[in-house]
């Protein structure tokens, strides 16, 4: 009787276990330090982990000067460019995952009022953001949300609870979207440019990880009258703003697109163009350094 | 006296004659036998350093419309092909569509970059398209409902193309926005 109960708690134990979805951390995004969490579907965790293999595998060797100092890199090499994704994302979680679960406020914070100030993130901007089916800061949003609020928010992410003290927390949600609606539909989803695509936009969302006071999260800015995105916050202010960085990977990944067709690349050229035509004019650098609660 | 001031009258009336006649038959030249479109014999020119539209664009009277210049088949099936590419490429007014996400480039730009593709692919493989090809991509960069970003690739493309068939100086650069050129000339 005692070994059959052992046998069924021991037989449970190892179903619970196999059938429960994990944190990777044994990919080459664990490698790289960065864990998907277990929200991630396991096809989109393989073309991830490839998509970071092949930018480390990367030298691009067509970077202009302004391109190195829009990223504070020295080369654009696999090696600088997965440190500078890195630093700014930590954590991917998949479209499931619920942010306002997983968030909980555990303090108040009162902030420096000559560091924060107005503009904070805006609503209408979140509500945008919540049809994202691509890619989204969500640790960025989370800790403006917590700025405005006096709040310091904790998140359950990848079996971790991480404080969101600064923008560079890194949590990086994906959609469907980035594996389908916007790959080029003639190749495959594992194709190069497909991956280069992927990657590019992992590098807009990077760069919502920067920036202090009132450029906390790089925020959007209004389109002007005239523009196509008029009176939406789909425009930059900054001229080292997360659609610039947009259009800068995408130019120099394109170029390490060997072998790449016609398709694939008006695909690349059509996005760039979007991303630079999103940059307002009299835009200027803006300060990258993260702020961070004490 | 006499006789001088007869010979004046025949010298004045000759010449009047003569002027009318010459005149008469300017006129008539000018309207029955129009003169070509340019210096060049080719009818995707009309002389002046700026690329024409389709002839059938131009306003005219029934009777005084030109026939359509003489394409070979592939051109025209190009034509024809290109222009229902350019009636289905997406308009700005998409981005107001509720739901949308429009911190993403549209979607709907993949869709174009994939016929802008297969005509890369057409112009790469048939040289002998490239004034269609052109004629094309100067329609689209002059849209002002497509999308800005397709404008300004279809600009970048005409400037591709027009370099490689040393053509850039048929093309009048100025009738684009400055805005698409900005755009057009940093995605090489």
């Amino acid at each position: 009787m005692k070994n059959t109960v052992t046998f069924i708690l021991t037989l449970s134990l190892i179903l619970l276990v196999g059938c429960q979805k994990k944190n990777n951390t044994s990919g080459f995004s664990g490698r790289l330090g960065i864990v998907l969490d277990s929200s991630v579907p396991e096809a989109e965790r393989e073309l991830i982990d490839m998509d970071l293999f092949r930018l480390s595998e990367v030298n691009l060797n067509s970077a202009s000067s302004r391109d190195l100092q829009i990223l504070g890199v020295q080369a654009f090499s696999g090696n600088q460019l997965t440190s500078w994704l890195r630093t700014r994302v930590s954590f991917i979680v998949g479209e499931d995952f619920d942010y306002g679960e997983q968030a909980n406020i555990v303090g108040t914070q009162t902030y420096r009022p000559q560091i924060f100030s107005a503009s904070l993130l805006n609503e209408e901007e979140i509500e945008q953001n919540s049809l994202i089916t691509i890619m989204i800061n969500i640790g960025g949003a989370l800790y403006r949300y917590g700025k405005r609020n006096n709040q310091v928010l904790t998140l359950d992410v990848g079996g971790q609870r991480v404080y969101v003290k600064s923008p560079r927390v890194g949590v990086i949600q994906i959609g469907e979207g980035l594996f389908s609606a916007w790959s080029v539909k003639s190749s495959a989803r594992d194709a190069l440019a497909n991956s280069l695509i992927r990657l590019s936009v992992f590098f807009h969302e990077a760069r919502h990880s920067d920036g202090n006071g009132d450029n906390v999260t790089f925020p959007h800015a209004i389109c002007p009258d005239g523009h196509d995105y008029a009176g939406n916050y789909s425009c930059d202010s900054a001229a080292n703003g997360p659609y610039v960085v947009d259009s800068v990977m995408l130019r120099n990944l394109r170029n390490a697109c060997t072998g790449c067709s016609n398709t694939e690349i008006q695909t690349f050229k059509s996005f760039e163009a979007d991303a630079l035509d999103r940059m307002l004019p009299g835009s200027w650098d803006k300060d990258i350094r993260p702020e961070q609660i004490p | 006296m006499r006789r001088k001031s007869k010979k004046l009258t025949y010298l004045f009336w000759g010449i009047t004659f003569l002027g009318f006649t010459v005149g008469l038959g300017w006129h008539l030249s000018g309207k029955y036998f129009p003169q070509q479109a340019s210096q060049h014999p080719d009818p995707f020119f009309d002389g002046s350093a700026e690329l024409v539209g389709v002839v059938e664009e131009r306003e005219a009277s029934p009777e005084e419309k030109r026939p359509l210049p003489e394409i070979s088949p592939e051109e025209l099936s190009f034509r024809e092909r290109t222009n229902r590419v350019l009636e289905d490429f997406p308009k700005k007014e998409i981005l107001k569509d509720s739901g949308r996400d429009l911190h993403k480039p549209p979607p709907e730009l993949v869709d174009a970059s994939t016929e802008l593709g297969a005509i890369e692919d057409l112009l790469d493989k048939n040289p002998e398209l490239t004034k269609e090809g052109l004629r094309f991509y100067r329609k689209c960069a002059l849209q002002e409902a497509l999308l800005s970003s397709l404008r300004a690739l279809c600009l970048h493309n005409l400037k591709q193309r027009a370099e490689r068939a040393g053509l850039t100086k048929k093309i009048n650069w100025k009738q684009f926005p400055d805005k698409l050129h900005r755009i057009a000339d940093r995605l090489k």
